[in-house]
């Protein structure tokens, strides 16, 4: 999986694409963890899944990780663009009900 | 390998507990189990069944080892059967392994790989003892039992 980061008004932009299985759970933890400790005023992450092509539950679970983080410093967690395949397996985690999906980046950013 | 009998096609493969190894071990079953008649959703089905289950075994099973992990596909009539199976440490209670949230692995693992397993395949069946390995026996038939929408 291909993770790219930038972060743009104060929240952290990464977009992931290919497959988020448990080879690219921890070297997705790693690179975010990373961009989170050095700069505590990052409040928001915004996963786009866009190029996802496939998930299952370690990588559900890393992002559960991040949300986790993300709540603890009183920040926020987001996804967009998820494609059915996610979606389906968002829904069948719970994933749906704790976390805030938009189209695509730019609406996640204007939501507050 | 032994042909089994009735059977229409069959595959067995061996491959180390290496994460990157679970991404193969999806890729081929999806395609071995093209030859049935089987939508895109649903391969999508069997391929995070097959990623879960082989995911345990390198989690769960090895833990920080790398020992061997085996699968077996088979075609009877229009049945997928699969078996993840590998030697390592077992399951000590397999039934409260299969309920959501239940997981021996410390933080960020949800124990929801085997509920994925059980809603996207049919007949889950599973074999473990401590000290003995795990089986996953699974299967799916095109249009059958499983998650629909």
């Amino acid at each position: 999986m291909e993770i790219e980061t930038k972060v743009r008004s104060g929240a952290v932009i990464v977009r992931l694409a290919g497959e988020f299985d448990v080879a690219a759970a921890d070297r997705f933890r790693t690179e975010i963890d990373t961009l989170l400790d050095a700069d505590r005023r990052l409040s928001r992450l915004i996963l786009d899944l866009s190029k996802v092509t496939f998930i299952d539950s370690s990588g559900v679970g890393a992002i559960l990780g991040r949300y986790r983080k993300m709540t603890a410093r009183g920040g926020l967690l987001c996804a967009v663009g998820l494609q059915p395949t996610v979606q389906r397996v968002f829904e069948l985690s719970g994933m749906t009900r704790l976390i805030p999906a938009y189209a695509d980046v730019n609406q996640a950013l204007a939501a507050r | 390998m032994d042909l089994k009998p009735g059977y229409k096609n069959q595959m067995h493969l061996e491959f180390p507990s290496r994460a990157e190894n679970v991404a193969f071990a999806r890729a081929v079953v999806a395609s071995f189990a093209a030859q049935l008649d089987f939508t895109l959703d649903e391969i999508e089905e069997i391929r995070v069944a097959v990623s879960e289950a082989v995911t345990n075994s390198v989690i769960h099973g090895y833990k920080s080892e790398i020992g061997i992990v085996t699968l077996d596909a088979a075609l009877c009539d229009d049945r997928l059967e699969l078996v993840v199976a590998d030697s390592g440490r077992g399951i000590a209670d397999v039934a409260w392994a299969l309920l959501p949230a239940n997981t021996t692995a410390p933080e960020e693992r949800m124990g929801l790989g085997l509920v994925f397993v059980t809603q996207y395949m049919e007949g889950v069946r599973i074999e473990s003892a401590p000290g003995r390995g795990t089986r996953v026996f699974m299967a799916k038939s095109p249009g059958g039992a499983g998650l629909r929408h």
